[in-house]
């Protein structure tokens, strides 16, 4: 009985230590506000202003939670180890591309990168380019954002055999494409809104290939759906579109090669409204499992390859 | 230290954001219940309504309403491109009153409204929702309630909606002149009609699409119409659900050579007063069903002419 409160001391001993670790060990979930201040340890009770302060702090393969409604960078910021960054449920953080630059760039070799409930639009009076951009890492998962009114791809991934995650997000506004993933990504987007952008783009400019799989989305007002394309020999790219609905699409579907490499477009139980449908140029194909709906489409290119579904 | 911390912090967002010159628009602008229109709009002296944001933002760029309030004393014409949304966790009214419509939006422009809650004042009731002539509108995570239309897109207006309610007025969502709405994963309870698409611009087809919603209790829950002459209406129902009221999918075309079509697939239809499927009016007016709909127990399952298409 008189062991209890010994034991409950030394546990709190324990677990304070477990959770400070001296001054300057980096922690394993990092805490940015509004009323933060970069000098802090970005702790809860002292949290950092801005993400690179925060992605300091943090240790590889650790957290970082945005305590309230602000914007968390002041540049492009960098990120050079696996980590989750996310606002918590009520809030909405928003990391901004700006200065002729994108709002996140993640290059280097393993990193397994998460972002959830995040705005990432432009600064429209100091314009930036992507969302963001990945030239190196393992893995990108993207939950609950949006992106919106970047003059370039709101994810730009390419020459990595990364997996990309994007559940529902929301692409609007945007100058280019939602996903642009050339050489080597695997991407599934689902239960996403794709609106007023360049539609999804699969690419193969290297020997490589590259997937990009819709699921259960709308695209909308765009000038491609998924567009599969390739430039050189041993290129492949594949689009899939599947349970989605495009609409006002000048093409919905869209495969096509400079004339090699191989350029592929699958489309299941999606509903096309509007727009030519699809265009399906040299070396490219388009396969479709024959419970497609398309309505008031016209000036299709090219003839679709009916498949059995299994 | 802590309010020492949060003085140096809001001080240096306020540096970061505003700064760049002192009169300059903002890229975002806020707005809260706590604000004064005398302020700069930022999110350390945020305005109090919309108007005023408005003003202060740069074309193409946000407005934050970052509490739950109201945020309009009279329509709201937004004239630049804007994105406008309130905080998760908080929800930013705008009110139609005194006859007049809770948003008017220029011709031209790329609007967003995100987690918006807009009604109709009972004291004073407005009219209409959001009013746009072409341009391209954007509504997310929204509850519309006004007595007149919710959404009203005229001419080559593009809308997309999803996750959002609308309730309780004459129409939802109403497209004509060469619009085209998108509509999905919402919800259209207690009204006239749910989506009406109409084709009353010769030479000119508007479209309507509809995709994982639910219509309850709606006189009509989506209609095609074409009333005038070589105007046409399409509209594209899939995976949706309509219970209750009068009428599910309609085609109708009262003018000759007024052309709409309905086409209806992987969608439930129960406990219609009227009719699940009707097609009306000359043979211009077509009901496609894609042969996959669920539609049972209702007064009647069709009526005219229903036309089975199959997939691609």
């Amino acid at each position: 009985m008189s062991m209890k409160p010994v034991l409950m001391r030394a546990s709190l001993l324990v677990l304070a230590t477990l959770f400070s670790l001296g001054c300057s060990a980096q922690s394993f979930r990092a805490y940015l506000a509004s009323y933060g201040n970069d000098a802090n340890p970005c702790t809860v009770t002292a949290p950092c202003r801005l993400l690179p302060a925060a992605l300091n702090a943090v240790a590889d393969g650790g957290e970082v939670w945005m305590l309230d409604s602000a914007n968390y960078n002041g540049g492009t910021v960098n990120i050079t180890k696996s980590v989750s960054i996310l606002a918590v449920p009520g809030q909405v953080a928003s990391l901004v591309a700006f200065a002729g630059g994108p709002a996140i760039n993640i290059a280097t070799v393993g990193v397994n990168v998460a972002l959830r409930n995040i705005v990432i639009p432009d600064n429209v009076t100091n314009p930036g380019t992507y969302g963001v951009v990945m030239t190196n890492g393992t893995l990108l998962s993207v939950e609950d954002c949006l992106f919106a009114n970047l003059t370039r791809a709101a994810i730009y991934v390419h020459d990595i055999s990364a997996i990309v995650t994007v559940k529902n997000t929301v692409f609007r506004h945007l100058a280019e494409y939602a996903v642009h993933a050339e050489n080597g990504p695997e991407v599934t987007i689902a239960g996403s809104q794709i609106l007023y952008t360049q539609g999804v783009l699969s690419a193969g400019s290297v020997a490589s290939t590259t997937s990009v799989t819709v699921s259960d989305s709308t695209i909308a007002n765009s000038t491609e759906g998924v567009y599969a394309y390739t430039s050189i020999a041993g290129a492949i790219a594949r689009a899939t579109l599947a349970r989605s609905t495009v609409t006002n699409t000048a093409y919905a579907l869209d495969a096509e090669t400079a004339s090699v490499g191989a350029a592929i477009v699958y489309a299941a139980n999606n509903t096309i409204v509007g727009g030519r449908g699809w265009y399906i140029g040299p070396g490219g194909s388009v396969i479709t499992y024959g419970d497609n709906h398309f309505a008031d489409t016209s000036g299709a290119f090219g003839t679709m390859t009916p498949t059995p579904t299994q | 230290m802590r309010i020492l911390s949060r003085f140096l912090a809001t001080s240096f967002v306020a540096v970061l954001f505003t700064a760049a010159t002192a009169h300059a628009q903002l890229f975002r602008a806020y707005a809260a219940s706590y604000g004064n229109d005398a302020n700069p709009c930022t999110v350390v002296a945020p305005c109090r309504l919309l108007p005023a944001a408005l003003a202060a933002v740069h074309d193409g760029g946000e407005i934050w309403l970052l509490d739950s309030a109201n945020f309009n004393s009279g329509a709201v014409t937004i004239n630049k491109n804007v994105s406008i949304l309130a905080v998760p966790g908080q929800v930013g009214s705008i009110v139609a009153f005194n006859g007049g419509n809770a948003i008017n939006i220029n011709p031209g422009l790329d609007v967003a409204l995100k987690n918006v809650s807009i009604t109709s004042n009972a004291t004073s009731p407005g009219n209409d929702g959001i009013d746009m002539t072409t341009g391209k509108l954007s509504i997310q995570d929204s509850t519309i309630s006004v007595p007149s239309i919710g959404v009203y897109v005229v001419g080559n207006g593009w809308l997309s909606m999803h996750n959002t309610v609308i309730r309780d007025a004459t129409i939802a969502v109403f497209a004509k002149d060469g619009a085209m709405a998108d509509v999905s994963h919402s919800k259209f309870i207690n009204l006239q009609y749910g989506v009406y698409v109409q084709g009353s611009l010769a030479s000119v087809t508007t479209y309507g699409t509809v995709r994982d919603c639910e219509f309850t209790k709606n006189v009509t829950a989506v209609e095609a119409d074409g009333v005038t002459v070589n105007a046409a209406a399409r509209l594209s129902v899939h995976d949706s659900s309509i219970s209750g009221g009068s009428y599910g999918v309609v085609a109708n075309s009262n003018s000759s050579g007024a052309s709409s079509t309905a086409t209806v697939g992987a969608s439930t239809i129960s406990g219609v007063g009227s009719a699940a499927l009707t097609q009306n009016g000359n043979p211009s007016a077509v009901l496609q069903t894609l042969g996959n709909n669920l539609i049972v127990n209702n007064a009647a399952n069709t009526l005219g002419t229903i036309t089975p298409v199959g997939g691609v």
